[in-house]
C-alpha cells in the first residue's frame, strides 16, 4: 500500500513538489515557533513560589518642610525606623489589613535586582568559591503575606521572627552547597572569609522572580531590630517597599477609598503614605511585553497554517479534476467511497511525512548552533517529542481538513461519469 | 492585447472557480499580513499631534557619565546642569526640551488623594517641540518656568476626573503638598507616544529633587532628564549632532573627573521605529536583514502555494501556447501573457489585502501597537500604503508565476502540439 502511495506521488512530482517545499519551510517554522512557544508556557505554567493575591505596595515619602503637619528637626525626638514601624503598625491595626511588611528591592514584581555572593561555613570548599544569589531583604512577616512556607509547608515567619541572624534558602540553593543534605542549622557568610555567618533556619521551594523566567538561586535575610536600622538608614524612606496584603479583595477605587478613610493613621512624624498600587498590576505591566510576543507567534503560526490549508485545498483540487480517469476506474473495479477517501489522505499525510527527516536536520543545526533556548528549560527527549508532536498534529489536522474537501466531490461523482474522462 | 489577457484571466476564473478564489485569498491573506507590518511601521514612524514633526526630532534617551581615569560609568539620565549646559545653548535645532517623567497624586485643596498619575516635569521648549491641542488655557511660560511659579497643564480626562464639566483654568490642584494652578488643559494622548503620554505637565524647576545636582558621584552628571530636539528639516540632522558633540567637548572639559556622553544619541524617530532605543541602536542593515528574512518567508509560502496552482493552468493550456510559438509569438509575449493574466488575479487579492489589512490591525492592535491609538483614516491611508501593497503584489506575482511562465517557453512546441506530458 505504502509502495503504491509512494508511487502516485512520484507520478505527480512535479506539482507534489511545490506543496513538497511549501510543507518543509512552514514546517520547519513552525516548529520553531512551538519549541519558543512551549519553553515560554511551560515555564509560566511552573510554581512561582510565593502568591501575590490581594497584595498592593503602598508609596512611601518624607513631608517637604511646607507640608501641614511637618516635624522640624528641633521638635523631632524619634528615628526614621521607628516611625516606619509605627507606621506598619496602624496599618496592621485596621481590621480589613491582613498583614504588612517591608523590603528593599525585594518585592514581588519591583525589578529588584541585587546580586551577591553567599560563602557557605561548612560546605564542600573544594568544589566551589562564592555562588551568585539574589539577595532579597524582608521583614519577617513577608513569608506569611506572599504565603510562602518552608519545603514541608510549615510556616517561616515564626521562626525568623526574633532568631539571631536568620538566612532563608531554596531547595536550589540547598542542593548547591550541600548536595542532597539538610541545609538546616548551617552556617552561611557573604564574607570571603566566612565571617559574620548567617543560620539557615528554613529551606522553601525554588522561587522565580518573572513568570517567564526560570527559578533562580536566592537568599532572604531577615530586616527586625538592628538589621532593619542599616538599610533605613542607607536607603531612606522612597525607596522602602511597604506591602500590604488586605483580607479581602479590593478594586483601585476600594483602595483609594480605604486610604481617604485611614487619614492620620498614614502618617508618622514625617513619614507619610502617598500612593498605592496592586502587585498583581505591576506584574501585568511586566508581563505585557511578552504577551505581546506570544500573541503575534500565535498570529503568525495561524497564517501559516492557514495557506498549508489554501495549498492543499488547491493542489488536491486540481488533482481530482485530471485523475477524475484513475478514481472513476478505481470505483469501477470496486474501491469503496472510503478506500477513495483513504487512497488521498495517505497521499497527502505521506507527504508531511517526508518533511520529518528535514525538519529533524533543521533541529539537529539549531541545537548544534545553539539557537535554541536550553537556559530556561534543558533540551530533553520529552521536549522534542512534544513540539514535534504538537506541530505534526496541527499540520496533520489541516491537511486532512484540506484534502476533505477535494475527497468529498471525487467520490460523489458516478463511477460511469468518471469513467468517460479514461 | 492586455485586453485580451484579462479577458482571459476572468474566463480561467470562471472554469476554476474554487481553485481561484484559494489563489485571491492565499495572495490577500499575505499581502494583508505583509501591509499590518507595514502600517505599524507607519504609525510608529509617521507625526500626529502632538508629535506631527516626528520627522525633524532627534532623542537623546540614554546619557553615560565615564570617570576620565579609571573608567567606571554610569548609565542612565542627565542631571539639569548637563541639559543647561549642552542642550539650551544649542544653536542648530529650533527647539530643545529636556523631560523626566513621574507618577503621583494629585489631590484638592483639602482632600488627600491616593490615585497615582502620569506626570511630565517639563521646560517651555517642550510646547515648541510638541504640538498638543489645548481646548483651555496655555502651557506655562518661560517666566513661570525660570521663576519656578506651581503651574501645571492636565489631560482632558484628568481635568475631568478632578473637576467635572467646570472650567479648569485658575483651579488649584496639590501636589506633594504645594499647591500648583491649572494654566491649561490639552486634548488626551495615546499611550503609544511615551514621551507625549501624561495626565499632567509641571515646570521641572518646581520639583527640587529634579533640580538637585549629585556631587557624590559623577561630578554633578548623573540626574533623571531626557532630551527631545527640533532640526529645521531632516538634512540638518547632522549638523545638530555635530553642534551637540561640539558642546558636550567644551562642557567636559570643565569637568575635573568625569565626563558626559551620549552614545549612539541623538536618534530618530526612524531608528526608534526600527527598535533603537538609548543604550542599544539598532542598525537599519541588521533592521533590512531581520525583517527582510520575515518578509520574504511571508511571501515564500503563499507563493509556494501559487506556484503548484499556476503551473497546472498554464499545463492545461500548452497546446494554446505551442500554436501560438508556432504562428510567432516570441517567448516573451508568452511570458508576458502569464504574468499579466496572473498579475489580474493578484490585483485582486492585492486590493482585498489593503481592506483586510486595515481590518487586522483593528483586530490585532491591542499586541502590535504599544498602546491604544484612535485609528483615524489619516493615519492609516498612505502613499506608503498603496505603494508597498503594489510592490509586494508585484513580488507575489513574479515569485509565483514566474517559474511556471518560464517553462512555457521551454516547452518543445511538438511536444505539446501533441499534447503529450
Amino acid at each position: 500500500m505504502i509502495k503504491h502511495i509512494l508511487k502516485i506521488i512520484w507520478a505527480q512530482r512535479k506539482s507534489n513538489g511545490w506543496i513538497f517545499a511549501e510543507l518543509l519551510v512552514v514546517m520547519g517554522a513552525l516548529w520553531g515557533m512551538m519549541d519558543a512557544l512551549w519553553v515560554d508556557v511551560r515555564t509560566y505554567n511552573s510554581p512561582m513560589g510565593f502568591d501575590i493575591t490581594n497584595t498592593w505596595r503602598f508609596k512611601l515619602g518624607t513631608l517637604p518642610a511646607q507640608a501641614p503637619g511637618y516635624v522640624p528637626d528641633s521638635l523631632y525626638t524619634s528615628d526614621t525606623t521607628q516611625d516606619l514601624l509605627r507606621l506598619m503598625t496602624q496599618i496592621r491595626q485596621d481590621p480589613k489589613v491582613e498583614e504588612v511588611c517591608i523590603t528593599y528591592w525585594s518585592a514581588p514584581y519591583s525589578n529588584g535586582s541585587s546580586w551577591g555572593s553567599l560563602f557557605p561555613v561548612d560546605g564542600d570548599t573544594a568544589t566551589f568559591i562564592g555562588k551568585n544569589f539574589h539577595k532579597r531583604m524582608v521583614s519577617p512577616e513577608y513569608f506569611d503575606m506572599f504565603r510562602i512556607k518552608d519545603k514541608e509547608g510549615k510556616a517561616i515567619s515564626p521562626v525568623v521572627k526574633g532568631a539571631y541572624k536568620p538566612i532563608v534558602v531554596t531547595t536550589l540553593g540547598e542542593e548547591e552547597f550541600y548536595k542532597g543534605q539538610s541545609a538546616m542549622g548551617r552556617k552561611i557568610s557573604m564574607n570571603d572569609d566566612y565571617s559574620e555567618p548567617f543560620t539557615v533556619m528554613a529551606v522553601t521551594l525554588p522561587q522565580r522572580a518573572y513568570d517567564y523566567e526560570r527559578a533562580e538561586n536566592c537568599a532572604f535575610t531577615i530586616l527586625e531590630g538592628e538589621s532593619l536600622e542599616g538599610p533605613v538608614k542607607a536607603f531612606g524612606v522612597p525607596l522602602t517597599e511597604l506591602c500590604v496584603r488586605m483580607k479581602k479583595e479590593m478594586s483601585e477605587d476600594d483602595m483609594y477609598t480605604f486610604l481617604e478613610g485611614m487619614g492620620e493613621r498614614l502618617t508618622v512624624n514625617n513619614v507619610y503614605v502617598f500612593g498605592v498600587r496592586a502587585i498583581s498590576d505591576m506584574r501585568a505591566a511586566q508581563l505585557n511585553f511578552k504577551e505581546n510576543e506570544n500573541s503575534k507567534r500565535f498570529s503568525i503560526m495561524a497564517f501559516l497554517l492557514v495557506n498549508v490549508f489554501f495549498g492543499i485545498v488547491g493542489t488536491f483540487w486540481l488533482r481530482t479534476q485530471y485523475r477524475r480517469g484513475e478514481i472513476g476506474l478505481r470505483v469501477a473495479l470496486g474501491s469503496s467511497k472510503g478506500q477513495l477517501g483513504r487512497y488521498m489522505y495517505l497521499e497527502g499525510l505521506s507527504l508531511l511525512v517526508m518533511t520529518f527527516p528535514f525538519v529533524l536536520l533543521f533541529a539537529a543545526n539549531l541545537v548544534y548552533l545553539d539557537k535554541l533556548d536550553s537556559f530556561r528549560m534543558p533540551l530533553t527527549a520529552g521536549r522534542f517529542l512534544a513540539t514535534f508532536g504538537v506541530s505534526y498534529l496541527l499540520m496533520g489536522g489541516m491537511i486532512c481538513l484540506g484534502i476533505w474537501l477535494p475527497v468529498r466531490r471525487a467520490v460523489r461523482m458516478e463511477p460511469a461519469e468518471a469513467l468517460r474522462y479514461e | 492585447m492586455y485586453k485580451q489577457y484579462i479577458k482571459q484571466a476572468l474566463q480561467m476564473f470562471r472554469e476554476n472557480p474554487l481553485v481561484s478564489s484559494i489563489s485571491v485569498a492565499a495572495t490577500a491573506l499575505s499581502i494583508a499580513v505583509i501591509l499590518v507590518m507595514v502600517l505599524v511601521f507607519q504609525i510608529n514612524s509617521a507625526g500626529y499631534s502632538p508629535v506631527s514633526n516626528r520627522e525633524r526630532m532627534l532623542f537623546v534617551e540614554g546619557t553615560t557619565v565615564t570617570a576620565k581615569v579609571k573608567g567606571d560609568h554610569n548609565r542612565g539620565n542627565m542631571s539639569s546642569e548637563v541639559v543647561k549646559e549642552c542642550f539650551y545653548s544649542m544653536k542648530k535645532p529650533e527647539a530643545v526640551s529636556a523631560y523626566s517623567s513621574g507618577e503621583r497624586p494629585l489631590s484638592l485643596p483639602g482632600q488627600q488623594r491616593y490615585k497615582e498619575y502620569r506626570l511630565i516635569y517639563t521646560d517651555p521648549g517642550y510646547w515648541k517641540v510638541m504640538d498638543y491641542r489645548f481646548v483651555e488655557g496655555s502651557p506655562f511660560t518661560e517666566a513661570d518656568f525660570n521663576a519656578a511659579i506651581p503651574k501645571i497643564v492636565l489631560s482632558e480626562k484628568v481635568a475631568k476626573s478632578l473637576f467635572g464639566s467646570e472650567k479648569s483654568v485658575g483651579k488649584e490642584v496639590i501636589l506633594d503638598f504645594v499647591s500648583y494652578t491649572v494654566c491649561g488643559v490639552v486634548r488626551d494622548v495615546s499611550s503609544l507616544e511615551m514621551i507625549t503620554y501624561a495626565d499632567a505637565w509641571l515646570p521641572y524647576t518646581c520639583n527640587d529633587e529634579l533640580m538637585k545636582l549629585n556631587s557624590d558621584y559623577g561630578e554633578k552628571m548623573i540626574g533623571s532628564f531626557q532630551v527631545v530636539l527640533l532640526a529645521p528639516t531632516s538634512a540638518d540632522f547632522d549638523a545638530v549632532r555635530a553642534e551637540l558633540d561640539q558642546q558636550t567637548k567644551r562642557y567636559n572639559e570643565s569637568k575635573v573627573d568625569y565626563q558626559v556622553n551620549f552614545i549612539d544619541n541623538p536618534i530618530t524617530q526612524l531608528d526608534k521605529a526600527m527598535g533603537s532605543g538609548g543604550f542599544r541602536k539598532v542598525d537599519w542593515k541588521d533592521y533590512l536583514v531581520d525583517a527582510g528574512a520575515f518578509l520574504f518567508l511571508l511571501l515564500l509560502v503563499p507563493a509556494l502555494n501559487l506556484v503548484g496552482v499556476i503551473q497546472s493552468s498554464v499545463q492545461k493550456r500548452r497546446e494554446e501556447t505551442a500554436l501560438r510559438k508556432v504562428f510567432g509569438a516570441r517567448n516573451s509575449d508568452l511570458v508576458l501573457q502569464v504574468l499579466t493574466e496572473n498579475m489580474v488575479m493578484t490585483t485582486i487579492g492585492g486590493l482585498i489585502g489593503i481592506v483586510l489589512s486595515i481590518v487586522l490591525l483593528l483586530l490585532c492592535q491591542s499586541f502590535l501597537l504599544d498602546g491604544t491609538l484612535v485609528l483615524t483614516p489619516d493615519k492609516l491611508f498612505k502613499p506608503g500604503l498603496f505603494l508597498a501593497a503594489f510592490l509586494f503584489t508585484f513580488l507575489l506575482n513574479l515569485l509565483s508565476a514566474g517559474i511556471p511562465a518560464w517553462r512555457t517557453t521551454r516547452q518543445p512546441v511538438v511536444d505539446a502540439l501533441k499534447g503529450s506530458e
